[in-house]
């Protein structure tokens, strides 16, 4: 059956988004907090100079020719104001550096500037800018980003995970539907074969043989010739039979598993030599008919196994209640074993195969010399599919 | 269409909040160092010291009286480095300090012409009932450890800012007088004034106001400040010049050599017995000529 694919699907459309998500999740609160604490800062900055400005213009007032000579004081005094730490440049009106000592800019520092003007009498006398160095804050705002890449994560993670895991726990149960249904079609098809075989080729077959015996009977034919007419007649019934029996055993439907099970080891082992001993729950749980189809098919299989390739001598089938709604098949033999130690041969693979579609498992032992051991667990209602 | 449209509005909105947080445009290269200020016809410009301010003007105002050229104007105060600042640029034609010059303002060819001797006191509100401190009271007062004079009446410690030369000469003359200056480091968070009329303003105001100040400018106020005796000596100009009043400094007067031709006229002046007598009469001793 091809694979339904819904996960590998469902993956390839829901990666970017959850990737995008979770970028979405670990930059957006970093990036706020930055440009908000950059503006706060950028305020801050504007405010300082302006209190610079303030004393700067007290002062430009005070000595108005001579003010960039009591720059001293007025560093000092900055100082004691609170303004001692803040990184400030002065330029005069004509563009010269006017010394403060203020706070140093680190080398290399990612300055953020706030700039007030100085105005006296209406006219520009000085500008004065703040600094400071945003690279604290670059630095906060990656420990937040790492903080929020490691929510992202978790988020992304999360999102991703649990509906593709849904998804794949569906498309699980989805696929052993299909199975089921296509056994049951099979296993439908299978009936009206051996119907037809039996209804049709089989009735013709059995009124050419009572037209035989009539012609013999009028000493129409030679002699001998109804002998041999009536030999391949009945062989040709015969190889109808056998492949209605093949297609749809007609046991299960006349006596049941349990009986049919034991009829066929009864018949089987009587005609192959083999000494099976059937031992069949009688409690068993209610089971689906593809269920009890499988079971006896592959006692079928492992009987015919042990005959043809284990040359067994003793067998014996069990068929138990397995927990709740399951049932545990168990058959062994005394024969050779398997060559080939997995148990690949096309038998046991069609056992699994069987066992496989119906959502239960197979465990097949052949320790050397000690014969193989099949056992199989299947569920009884196989359509009841939990997640 | 809708999805790209979507695309540039969050571009744009993103654009227009970066925009907003960058800050202003950083300050742009400052002009090279400043070309010497031609001097002024006609006018002495003098500026500086705090400290030498008043007797500058003192001295200005008598040389005016006398009739003498070029006309001197002593600008407001900028401190002994301003004034060395501005007359190694040319800005004025002589600084007054009242300290040393560092070796960066030596270096810029400044030559120093010492004027007068001053006397830095105690001062202190004019109520407080003491007439004296002695160095250890003085220790404890600025470190602290002391809120009171002897007295019992509460002290309250006034700064000049670091730079003023009385700090350096009081501490030379007290070794160990203490107080810190890093915000936080002193609970009682003290004030400081950035020049000597505002201390004397301060010290006027504040009862139990205690700082440093010049004997003459102390003296100016009258009764509101009084000058107090350090361990038993009194500041007078008497005691400057015997030599028992210990926190003293020099003022002096700073320029390029080529402006000290143009003020020799007004040199000269101070240095004659007339300005002599303008000095003593602020409370300082002129320096016996250059």
């Amino acid at each position: 059956m091809t694979p339904l694919k819904l996960t590998s699907w469902l993956r390839s459309r829901l990666f970017p988004l959850v990737l995008s998500t979770a970028v979405v999740v670990a930059v957006s609160a970093p990036c706020a907090f930055y440009l908000r604490q950059r503006l706060d800062r950028v305020e801050a900055l504007r405010a300082d100079a302006s209190r610079v400005a303030d004393v700067l213009r007290a002062e430009i007032e005070a000595r108005p020719r001579l003010w960039r000579y009591g720059t001293g004081k007025l560093s000092e005094r900055l100082s004691e104001e609170g303004l001692g730490r803040v990184s400030v440049r002065v330029l005069d009106g004509d563009g010269f550096a006017v010394p403060l000592e203020a706070g140093p800019l680190p080398p290399n520092a990612w300055a953020l500037w706030g700039r007030a003007e100085v105005s006296t009498a209406g006219r520009p006398a000085a500008t004065v800018w703040a600094a400071a160095d945003q690279r604290p804050l670059l630095g906060t705002a990656f420990h937040l980003f790492l903080a929020f890449a490691l929510l992202a994560a978790l988020l992304g993670t999360v999102l991703y995970v649990m509906p593709v895991r849904a998804m794949a726990g569906a498309e699980r149960r989805i696929e052993l539907l299909l199975s089921r249904l296509a056994l049951a079609l099979q296993q439908e098809e299978r009936r009206r074969i051996a119907r037809e075989l039996h209804d049709g080729v089989g009735q013709a077959i059995t009124a050419a043989r009572l037209e035989l015996l009539a012609a013999s009977a009028r000493a129409a034919l030679p002699p001998g010739s109804a002998e041999t007419i009536g030999r391949r007649l009945d062989e040709a019934l015969d190889e109808v039979r056998r492949s209605t029996a093949m297609l749809a055993p007609p046991a299960l439907a006349e006596l049941g598993l349990a009986r049919a099970l034991e009829r066929h080891c009864t018949s089987f082992g009587g005609s192959a030599g083999l000494n099976v001993q059937c031992d069949v729950e009688a409690e068993l749980p209610m089971m689906d008919a593809d269920v009890e189809g499988a079971c006896y098919r592959i006692v079928q299989e492992a009987l015919s196994n042990a005959v043809r390739h284990g040359h067994a001598t003793c067998a014996s089938v069990s068929l138990k209640r397995a927990g709740t709604g399951a049932v545990a098949l168990d058959i062994s033999d005394d024969g050779s074993g398997l060559k080939d130690p997995v148990g690949r041969g096309q038998g046991l693979e069609g056992i699994r195969e069987r066992a496989k579609l119906l959502g239960g498992e197979v465990l097949i032992e052949s320790p050397p010399g000690a014969g193989v051991r099949v056992r199989v667990t299947l569920p009884a209602q196989p359509g009841e599919v939990r997640a | 269409v809708a999805g790209r449209l979507q695309l540039v509005w969050a571009v744009a909105a993103l654009a227009a909040l970066t925009a907003g947080c960058s800050g202003d445009p950083p300050p742009p290269d400052a002009m090279a160092a400043r070309a010497l200020v031609p001097a002024e016809p006609g006018v002495l410009r003098l500026a500086g010291s705090g400290a030498f301010t008043p007797l500058a003007r003192r001295l200005a105002e008598a040389y005016a009286q006398k009739g003498g050229e070029p006309r001197v104007v002593v600008e407001e105060s900028l401190g002994s480095g301003g004034g060395a600042s501005a007359a190694a640029e040319g800005a004025i034609d002589l600084g007054l300090v009242s300290r040393p010059l560092s070796a960066a303002e030596r270096a810029r060819g400044l030559v120093l012409t010492a004027v007068a001797v001053d006397a830095v006191v105690i001062a202190a509100h004019g109520s407080v009932s003491v007439d004296g401190v002695t160095s250890d009271e003085l220790r404890a007062l600025y470190a602290g450890k002391a809120r009171t004079f002897k007295s019992g009446a509460s002290a309250v410690v006034l700064l000049r800012d670091r730079g003023e030369s009385a700090n350096a000469v009081l501490a030379a003359a007290v070794p160990g007088l203490l107080v810190s200056r890093e915000p936080g480091g002193d609970e009682r968070q003290l004030r400081v004034l950035y020049h000597d009329a505002s201390m004397l303003e301060a010290l006027a105001s504040t009862p139990g106001g205690l700082g440093v100040s010049a004997l003459g400018l102390a003296r100016e106020m009258g009764p509101a400040v009084k000058v107090l005796d350090l361990d038993g000596v009194k500041p007078s100009l008497s005691s400057l010049q015997d030599g028992t009043w210990p926190v003293r400094r020099t003022l002096a007067v700073v320029a390029r050599p080529e402006r000290l031709e143009r003020a020799k006229v007004f040199l000269d002046f101070v240095f004659s017995d007339e300005g002599a007598g303008v000095i003593r009469a602020a409370y300082a001793l002129p320096v016996a000529g250059r």
